[in-house]
């Protein structure tokens, strides 16, 4: 036997399985956004905002005892850089080195000159000699500032004998460089 | 409309509205206010991380430095003479062919206490041709236990020209000296 509803629709009892099903549907789709960008999500950016600003103040907290640590470590590189600076300048001075001094003095000389005396104290040289023209000590001069070895080259004297000949005297600093500890030299050495 | 309808209706957005309004005043609003303060923090902290980073990093390059420079102070020192006196200053000299050089005078200053080696200054004298004391640099430059010359007087005693060959074709005139010299050598050995 069918049964017939004969109510107008709007008074017409919706079955209530079937928008409790739907009602239901609804919310059980909702839970997982609701839960997911709800709650667990805030949750977990807080706790991640959180480690990381401990992380960040445990850092921080670093900082004065690393400033220390760090000023204390330049300070022992520079002592060490000043020691092998020590040893440096002596080989920077080596015989080898004065030779090829030498070499340039006497290969800057040139014709119609001799040397008379050279000083030397370190890197200050003094050099007197003779020469037939003052235009020749004055080419000597130019050739001991083209050498690249000496700096500030300077005529102190010349001094004109009443046999035509010439003594000069001049003097010039030796171009030194700071000695400059090399690291790749150290790191090759390093253990 | 059915009353009993309308009021479910209108009660139903009320209820959903007071939760959204308790779940934000209760949760999410303390939430993401104490987010926003963690922000807030953290970019202040920003800067002062990136230095102790910076610092981090440079001291890790100054480690490796030190540890370098200390290991080449080892071997420089390790290259010094343990025991160095007069005695092998005046052997060492003799080493060197006597007919080169005419030797004047060696003087013996006082020792120099450095941090890392002891210098042993040695005022030396002596007279020779140009070519000699070219050939006594050389001499020095090869010992094992090579010093250094801190200071250098040299006087021509006397000069002549010489013919010389260059290239073995041409032949050009070369000013040969008599020298006195008078050079401070410094050796250096381990400090005790």
């Amino acid at each position: 036997m069918k049964e017939f509803n004969l109510l107008p629709r709007e008074y017409q009892r919706e079955s209530p399985n079937r928008s409790r099903i739907v009602v239901s549907v609804i919310l059980c789709l909702l839970i997982w956004p609701t839960g997911k960008y709800g709650f667990w999500k805030p949750m977990e950016t807080r706790k991640e905002k959180m480690r990381q600003l401990a992380s960040y103040e445990e850092i921080v907290e670093q900082l004065p005892g690393l400033e220390e640590d760090f000023e204390r470590k330049q300070a022992e590189a520079e002592e060490l850089r000043s020691r092998i600076g020590a040893f440096q300048e002596m080989e920077d001075a080596s015989p080898q080195h004065w030779q090829s001094i030498c070499d340039t003095l006497m290969d800057s000389l040139p014709a119609g000159a001799s040397l008379q005396e050279l000083t030397c104290d370190g890197t200050r040289f003094l050099i007197s000699g003779n020469c037939s023209y003052d235009t020749v000590s004055t080419e000597y001069l130019r050739n001991l500032k083209n050498s690249g070895v000496f700096s500030d080259v300077r005529m102190e004297k010349i001094l004109y004998g009443g046999d035509k000949a010439v003594s000069f005297q001049l003097c010039c600093m030796l171009d030194s460089q700071e000695p400059e500890v090399d690291m790749n030299e150290s790191e090759a050495v390093a253990p | 409309m059915n009353p009993k309808k309308t009021r479910k209706v209108l009660l139903v957005p009320l209820c959903v509205g007071l939760l959204f309004l308790l779940y934000f005043k209760l949760f999410l609003g303390p939430v993401q206010e104490d987010i926003r303060i963690a922000d807030r923090e953290l970019s202040a902290l920003e800067e002062s991380v990136a230095s102790v980073r910076d610092l981090i990093g440079k001291r890790e390059a100054l480690t490796t430095e030190v540890s370098g420079l200390e290991s080449r102070l080892r071997e420089k020192k390790g290259d010094l003479p343990e025991e160095w006196d007069s005695h092998d200053v005046v052997s060492l000299l003799s080493e060197i062919d006597p007919g080169m050089l005419k030797k004047d005078s060696l003087i013996f200053p006082e020792p120099e206490e450095g941090e890392d080696f002891v210098r042993l200054p040695v005022r030396f004298c002596f007279s020779s041709g140009d070519q000699g004391f070219m050939d006594f640099l050389a001499c020095l430059d090869a010992f094992s236990v090579r010093p250094s010359i801190s200071d250098i007087q040299i006087s021509a005693v006397s000069g002549r020209w010489e013919e010389e060959i260059r290239n073995s074709v041409a032949e050009t005139e070369k000013m040969r000296y008599t020298l006195n010299v008078e050079m401070t050598l410094i050796f250096c050995a381990e400090r005790k």
